[in-house]
Order: C-alpha cells, then sequence, then structure tokens
C-alpha cells in the first residue's frame, strides 16, 4: 500500500500475500501488459494458489458509517409499474467542506402517491470525514414529495453551492442550495416542474446537467420513462397469489424527454419542442453526456427500456439531431432493443474517444459500444467479453469508473432483475449481486466479481453513485435496493496505482466545469481522457470531481479542455493529489 | 417432423378396404396408402369421388393424402366435412387438428386438438401437437403441461423431451433445458441437435467447458451422419462468435449455410461474423442472402446499414436503416 500523502511505503500494515500480490502485479504491469491479457507463469501462479484475481477490493461500511437509508418502494402484490424504478443517490458536496455528503431518492404511499410517512422521505447525509454520516433531511429541508425516482446534482446558478434536482413519478424538484445547509424549492419558480401541455407531469427517472449551448451555465436535461397512472395499470402475471408481475414496457406508451435551458437568472426555458428533442417518444432510463463526436458541443445518449436508444447530437444552433440508428447505438447489432436501464460514457479502450456503455436483463448482455469516431459506433459487447459475462444478469445503474487506478475504466453494475419473483418464470434469480468488469487494458473486460471482496450481498439493487468518499484517492460507490439497507462501499483495494483528483471551478464556463475533458498525458507517452460528468448510471448523481487513475507512472503533463474548447495547461501537478483547478484564459 | 402416424394410417387403410366393397380400384387405393404412395392414392380416391361414391370416409382419406403431399389447403375442406361426419372420431379431429396447424390457423387447430382429446385422452401425439401450437401462442405453461403429457403416454419418445427441452431454452429455463437435453441424449445418444442445443444451453449457464466440449461433438457427430445437419455448425458458430473466435465462426457458419442455404439465422449469422471480422464485402453478400429470405426480417438491414455507414455510404446505410426501422415497427409486439 502506498501513502499519498507522503509517498513512502508502508509495508507493515499490509499482509504478505497481498504484498506479494502487489509485487507481482507491478511487475506484471510494465507497460501495458496485464497479467490477465498475457498468461505468465507467475500470473497463473498466483491466480492458481488463490492467491489474487483482482486488486479491486470493497468493505460494505454502512452501517459502521452511520447510513441507515432503505427504499420504501410501497410494494404491493398488483404490481404497479413505479415499484421497481426508484434509484436515486447522488454523492455531492453540499456544504464545501471537501467531502462528499450523499443524498437518497425514497418512494411514497402508494395510493397517494405522497410521502405520508418518514420512511419514505428521501435523505440527506451530511459526510463527517472518517467516513461517518449524518442525517440532516429535516435541516436541509429535503425530504421531498412524491413518488421520487432519480437525482441530479449541479450548480445551476454558479453560487458555487451544489443545488440539486429529484426526479419522479407525480413531482419533480429543483432545490437551489442556500449555502447555510439549507436548500428551497424552487421548482415553479424556475420552471422545471416536468409538466407539459396535453400530457400533465410526467413520469421523470433521471435527469442530467449540461452546457448544452456553451454559454456558461448548466442547463437541464430531464428523462422521462412512460405513460402510467395507478387506475390503468395493467395486471400480467399469473393471477394466482405471488405470481404477479411487473408488465413488459410494451405495455405503456412512451413519452418525450424534456429539455430545459438555463437563462442565467435563475429560470429556465422548456426548449425540448424547438431543440429537436421532445419530438422522440421513448421509455428513457439512462442518461450519458459528451462530447461523441469532438466537435466541442456535449451531445447526449438515453437508453431506453423495450425501446431504440436515442443519440442526440448537438448541431450547436440550439438544435439536436437524433442519429442513433446512424451512429450505431439504437441497438445493437442484434437488431433488436434491449431492456435499456443504465448507460454511462467513457474512454474504455484508451483511444481517447467516449464510449457508451449500458445495462440490460437476463438474457439480453450489456451492451458497449465502441466509438470509432467519425460519429460512428461498433457493438463491442463480444469483442470486448462483456457480452458473455453479463448474459445471466441484470443491471440498472453503472459506473465506467477507473476502481483499481491502473488507468483504464473499469465497469460496476448494480445488479438485480426488474421482478422480484422471477424465480417462478425462469431459472435466474431476482435478487443478485452488484459486479465488477474489471479491465485488462487491452480491449477486453472480465467479471471479476466473485474474487471482489464486498460484494457478496444480494438484493434488487437499483441505484449507484461513484465518488471519493473519503479521498483517498479510490472510487467509493453507495449502492440502493429496494426495501433493503442502502450499501456503501468503501473501495479498499490494495496497490492500487497513483491517481489524480481535479476539482474543476468554471469562470467563463459554468462553475461546476462539467462536460469538461481532462486530457493526462503519462510519462509513457500514453494518453488518458476523463470526463468531468455527474450524469452517470441510471438515475444517480455521481462526483463531478473528475478521477485519473495513473497506474505506476508519473505526469508528463495535464490538460483541462472545458467546454466550448478553452484549453488550459496545469503546471506542477503531482500524482496522487486532489488538485483544484479555476478557469484561466487568455483573448 | 409430425407425420400422420403409421396408426392411423393403417386403421384408415383396414376401414376403407372393409367399407368401399371389393371393387379393384378401391384395393389398389388401399395398397398404395399402405405404400405411402400418397399421390397415386390420392389419385385413385378422388376418381371413386368423381364417380359418385364419395360415400363414408373417403373425403377423409383424401384429406389425409393430402397432408401428406403437402397439399393443405386442399385437404382443410375435406378433413372439416369429415369432422361433420364423424363428430366422435378422434382421429378426424386430429387431422383437422394436424391440418390447421400447418396452415397457422393455431386457434382452430388447439380446438380440434381438445375436441381430440376429449374423446380419447391416451394420444401423445396429440399432446405433442398441442404444446408446439402453445408455443407458437406464447402460452408457455400449456405447452410444458401438454409436452410432459406426452412424455407420460410416450416416455420413450426423444422428439417430444427435445420439444420440451427448446421450450424450456426458449424462455430461459436453462437447468430445465439443459436436464430434458441430457434425458434426450439418454434416449436418442446421437441426436446432434440434443447436443448443440445442450452446449448453447450450457453456454448460457456459464459452463464455458461443457459448452465447447458438447457443441464440438455435435459437430464431429454430425460429420459421421448421412444426411448432416446444419443445426450443430450454426449453433456452435453463434457460440465461437460469441467468444470472439471469428474466423472459425465464419467456418462454421459457412458449412451451415452450405447444409442449408434456406435457413435465415445461418446467413445473418455468418454476416454478422464476417462484418467482426471487417470483411465487409462478404458480410453484404450473406446478408443480402438473409434479406432476400425474409426481407421482414430487420438484423439484415441493420446490418446492412452498419456496414454502408462504416464504408461511408450515407445513402445506402439510410436505405438499410429506415428498411430495419419498418421491419422492427412491423412485427407484432
Amino acid at each position: 500500500m502506498r501513502d499519498r500523502r507522503n509517498g513512502t511505503w508502508i509495508v507493515s500494515r499490509i499482509r504478505l500475500p497481498s504484498l506479494f500480490c502487489a509485487w507481482a502485479l507491478a511487475y506484471l504491469k510494465v507497460g501495458r501488459i496485464r497479467r490477465c491479457a498475457i498468461p505468465s507463469l507467475i500470473s497463473i501462479l498466483l491466480i492458481e494458489a488463490g492467491v489474487c484475481e483482482t486488486r479491486i477490493r470493497f468493505q460494505e461500511i454502512a452501517a459502521d458509517s452511520g447510513i441507515d437509508f432503505v427504499v420504501d418502494n410501497s410494494e404491493t402484490d398488483r404490481k404497479f409499474q413505479i415499484e421497481p424504478m426508484i434509484a436515486g443517490v447522488a454523492l455531492f458536496d453540499f456544504n464545501n467542506d471537501g467531502l462528499l455528503d450523499i443524498f437518497f431518492c425514497n418512494g411514497a404511499d402508494i395510493w397517494t402517491l405522497e410521502k405520508t410517512e418518514e420512511k419514505y422521505f428521501n435523505r440527506l447525509y451530511v459526510n463527517l470525514g472518517d467516513l461517518k454520516f449524518a442525517d440532516v433531511t429535516a435541516e436541509a429541508g429535503v425530504r421531498g414529495q412524491g413518488y421520487s425516482m432519480g437525482t441530479a446534482a449541479g450548480d445551476y446558478d454558479n453560487d458555487g453551492w451544489t443545488d440539486l434536482y429529484v426526479t419522479g413519478v407525480n413531482r419533480n424538484i429543483l432545490y437551489r442550495n442556500l449555502g447555510n445547509g439549507r436548500f428551497e424549492d424552487v421548482t415553479i419558480r424556475a420552471g422545471v416542474t416536468a409538466s407539459v401541455e396535453g400530457l400533465g407531469k410526467l413520469w421523470s427517472v433521471g435527469a442530467g446537467w449540461f452546457d448544452f449551448d456553451n454559454d456558461g451555465d448548466l442547463d437541464l436535461f430531464v428523462v422521462n420513462y412512460c405513460v402510467w397512472s395507478r387506475d390503468k395499470d395493467s395486471r400480467c402475471g399469473a393471477d394466482k397469489p405471488g405470481y404477479r408481475t411487473y408488465c413488459h414496457p410494451k405495455m405503456y406508451d412512451p413519452l418525450p424527454n424534456l429539455l430545459y435551458r438555463n437563462e442565467g437568472d435563475g429560470t429556465f426555458i422548456d426548449i425540448s419542442e424547438e431543440s429537436g428533442i421532445g419530438s422522440h417518444l421513448g421509455k428513457g432510463m439512462g442518461l450519458a453526456l459528451a462530447d461523441f463526436d469532438s466537435d466541442g458541443y456535449l451531445d447526449a445518449f438515453v437508453s431506453n427500456d423495450a425501446w431504440r436508444n436515442f443519440l442526440f447530437r448537438n448541431l450547436g444552433t440550439g438544435r439536436f439531431e437524433e442519429i442513433g440508428m446512424e451512429a450505431g447505438v439504437a441497438y445493437t447489432d442484434s437488431a433488436r432493443p434491449v431492456s435499456g436501464m443504465g448507460a454511462d460514457a467513457g474512454d474504455y479502450d484508451g483511444d481517447t474517444l467516449p464510449d457508451i456503455f449500458m445495462t440490460a436483463l437476463s438474457n439480453e448482455t450489456f451492451p458497449l459500444f465502441k466509438n470509432l469516431g467519425d460519429g460512428l459506433f461498433r457493438d463491442d459487447r463480444f469483442q470486448s467479453g462483456i457480452g458473455v459475462d453479463t448474459l445471466p444478469w441484470g443491471g440498472w445503474s453503472l459506473g465506467m469508473v477507473d476502481l483499481d487506478n491502473d488507468g483504464d475504466l473499469d465497469l460496476f453494475t448494480a445488479g438485480g432483475h426488474v421482478q422480484t419473483n422471477e424465480e417462478l418464470y425462469t431459472n435466474r434469480p431476482s435478487q443478485q449481486t452488484n459486479r465488477v468488469f474489471e479491465n485488462l487494458g487491452n480491449g477486453r473486460l472480465e467479471d471479476v466479481t466473485l474474487q471482489c471482496e464486498g460484494l457478496t450481498a444480494i438484493g434488487l439493487h437499483r441505484g449507484a453513485a461513484f465518488g471519493d468518499l473519503n479521498n483517498d484517492g479510490l472510487l467509493d460507490v453507495v449502492v440502493t435496493r429496494l426495501n433493503a439497507p442502502a450499501e456503501v462501499l468503501r473501495n479498499s483495494t490494495e496497490a492500487a496505482g497513483n491517481y489524480l483528483l481535479l476539482q474543476l471551478e468554471g469562470t467563463r464556463s459554468s462553475r461546476s466545469g462539467l462536460g469538461s475533458e481532462v486530457r493526462v498525458t503519462l510519462d509513457s507517452g500514453r494518453e488518458l481522457v476523463r470526463l468531468a460528468r455527474s450524469a452517470v448510471g441510471y438515475g444517480g448523481s455521481s462526483d463531478s470531481r473528475v478521477h485519473v487513475g495513473l497506474g505506476n507512472s508519473a505526469l508528463r503533463s495535464v490538460r483541462i479542455v472545458w467546454p466550448g474548447g478553452n484549453t488550459q495547461e496545469l503546471e506542477g501537478v503531482r500524482a496522487n493529489t486532489l488538485v483544484k483547478v479555476k478557469e484561466s484564459y487568455s483573448d | 417432423m409430425f407425420r400422420n402416424s403409421v396408426n392411423v394410417v393403417c386403421a384408415l387403410i383396414v376401414w376403407l378396404g372393409s367399407t368401399t366393397g371389393s371393387s379393384a380400384q378401391s384395393q389398389e387405393a388401399v395398397d398404395a396408402f399402405s405404400g405411402a404412395d400418397y399421390s397415386r392414392a390420392a389419385g385413385l380416391l378422388e376418381r371413386e369421388m368423381s364417380e359418385g361414391r364419395p360415400a363414408n370416409r373417403i373425403p377423409l382419406f383424401l384429406g389425409v393424402c393430402y397432408l401428406n403431399l403437402g397439399r393443405t389447403e386442399k385437404a382443410l375442406p375435406l378433413l372439416l366435412d369429415a369432422s361433420d361426419r364423424f363428430p366422435e372420431d378422434a382421429e378426424v379431429w386430429f387431422n383437422l387438428g394436424l391440418c390447421s396447424f400447418r396452415l397457422r390457423k393455431f386457434d382452430e387447430a388447439a380446438d380440434a386438438l381438445e375436441k381430440s382429446l376429449s374423446i380419447n385422452p391416451g394420444q401423445p401425439q396429440v399432446y405433442k401437437l398441442l404444446g408446439r401450437i402453445h408455443v407458437v401462442r406464447e402460452a408457455y405453461s400449456r405447452a410444458e403441461r401438454a409436452f410432459i403429457k406426452a412424455m407420460q403416454l410416450s416416455p420413450r419418445d426423444s422428439e417430444t423431451v427435445y420439444l420440451l427441452g427448446r421450450l424450456y431454452q426458449s424462455i430461459g429455463r436453462l437447468e430445465e433445458a439443459a436436464h430434458a437435453f441430457d434425458h434426450v441424449l439418454e434416449l436418442a445418444p446421437d441426436s446432434v441437435r440434443a447436443q448443440a442445443y445442450l452446449g448453447t444451453v450450457y453456454f448460457g449457464l456459464g459452463k464455458g467447458a461443457e459448452a465447447t466440449e458438447l457443441l464440438e461433438r455435435s459437430v464431429k457427430t454430425n460429420a459421421t451422419m448421412s444426411e448432416p445437419d446444419f443445426v450443430p455448425h450454426l449453433e456452435y458458430g453463434i457460440y465461437l462468435q460469441r467468444m470472439d473466435r471469428l474466423e472459425q465462426s465464419a467456418a462454421q457458419l459457412q458449412k451451415a449455410a452450405e447444409l442449408s442455404p434456406s435457413n435465415l439465422e445461418t446467413w445473418v449469422e455468418l454476416g454478422r461474423s464476417l462484418y467482426r471480422l471487417n470483411r465487409l464485402d462478404e458480410a453484404s453478400r450473406a446478408l443480402m442472402k438473409a434479406a432476400e429470405l425474409d426481407p421482414k426480417d430487420s438484423r439484415p438491414h441493420y446490418l446492412l446499414a452498419r456496414i454502408c455507414y462504416e464504408q461511408g455510404d450515407k445513402r445506402c446505410g439510410d436505405k438499410h436503416a429506415r428498411q430495419a426501422e419498418w421491419n422492427l415497427d412491423s412485427q407484432p409486439h
């Protein structure tokens, strides 16, 4: 284990096998050669001896940390469609103390769709340090209203305090962070209710903040699922006790997504129609925001449930063109829609272009779309190995994150089937573990879940958000599961690589710097590109700071490409540090 | 797969011989029928009918001849007529059910088979056909019950167990599918389809080594057959494709295409493997063949669109993309 504060080795705390493993891995990781990519005598011996197959480790610390949150979806035997969909969890620093706090979304009484009891309140936990948290929901005034679903954190008014948007079935809420530990519901004043003339309040599952027009403030993309009303919900599955199931999405009509443009005065204008976003009906779930075609404008990928996915190409004129079919992300090359769940964007194969990863349900495989450049993608499921490894599993939220700081993006998925009684119909379990697919650095990913400590808990996992809760340079994960305690997975990976954590502060760009690209060149000459993003997975909001695993390398250069193209070279940045970067520019 | 049972035909022949008198023509018809020369039997029976002797069961027998000759449309009115005349005859209803099944009139087929079973519940072949109809109607629980009943009545019939395995496989009950295919292989060790599908099921269950062994075995066994089956090559080819062993996959799928040039899946999968190998021209040819075989399938057009776009031919890409979308939208949900 490397002490990241002073760079010295601390041997005394390390178990011998781990030390041996760490040494062996370091030895094998010369250049980009990985132990799993090229079998070597040492790696074979290590694996055969059961010493280690992956370094990625987690410790589940929710109870010890003071997190006692349980999603309560007001589950019924009737199986209403909204019940299995709650996922919201956000990791963001609401009080600017340098530590990530945690916000959770919760359900409501199914018959009134109101938070009639405390068990349905959304929850905000303040990070006290040392991975201890305290519930400050009441003081902050964020218990919420309605049947909540997802959340997106972002500083929409550029006042330096991160605000919070909460999506739901019957209420969407924009909370303005007042900077004094309290939030104010400004939804109506801001004009982001997600109500549309003729359709009423749309069922929103997720949202994401991004500055689509590069005007220096964050706009809001709201992902909507389908038309639902309790009184008209269909009944599915066998008509006997315990056999009812949630209906297939085909039983419900699709909805448009929404795009709100930030007017810079605390209000937003719904430009869904004029932007082109609103003219495409779907059953939206996940949202990934990135500049997929490298034209300087952020695009939006929406994974849809049993419906073609959308890739909204930002034309830079205030309009978006839906190009999913042409780009090759509407479907996998099976040419059939999957039960699209969460989505994320990141460069999984090291070619500096953002690829797209999404989750789906059992027997479908999780799609992985490799960005070929020129606006084209290729279904890379089977080439990467993810297709075979994910066939049995259901996934909800996810993240493309470097869990062992080796310089490539691993995949974490929140596991669970949509049904609570899947066993009655197939051999697939309803309650599943979360899963980790380690990036082997050669274009292949490997399911290392069984080797990762701390991932044995099963459940109907839904939400997952990623961030460094204790600022130790390793990305932790907070996962929700329906009607069971949330999991706080402290990343305890041993012998992890070096890292860099960047906290961006835009000046001409939006204050949070969301949408920026961080381009890191290692002393080996290898270039890593990572995105400043918070819309990650399904219904969640992750640490907007940019985490870069560096492997064993040192840094040669660090460059920030702010939204709009302003480029900033950083001087004197050292590995294993948290660096605050304020945008500078020269006209 | 579902021919009329020999017993049924024999019974009909006996009955025909005993009721149509001793004409040489009748005897000839019986001989032709018993020799499975349905074409000749049909000709003789047609003559009997045209000579004004359509009494008794001749329309039924002619209907059965037509069924065996694949002239299903002509068989239907005759069998309907027979069901009016002999409503208590279970065999008549079975043949009507079979005829309706072949005409894709699944509701009528199911009704006829249920009627047959209400008269004689001891007919495994009727349960088997009923199970197939329920599969098509996506009534999987009923299909399962029908196949199990058929198995109880005819426990050595490997085809019924095979159908049950395919049912389980298609609905994701892979453990049960594996069990069923295992049982098929006990009854019929050289069933290359059972070997191949068991391999595919093991693959789905994450049992890679077993999958490889079975799929390789199915291909080897197939090579010893006088009439090799395309299915082992197709299943092995798909497996290899999923394992990213694309050259080997393409070779297996090419072999499957040679053995069954009109099988849609084979051409789609061959096109997909070739596409992933970046052998785009060959992939296009395979996919065009698939599109010819079933113009309503979205997959060939989607993959062709991908190839066109990657080759920079936007017009071609748009054309196939539109067709793929059209086909997808046209599919029943």
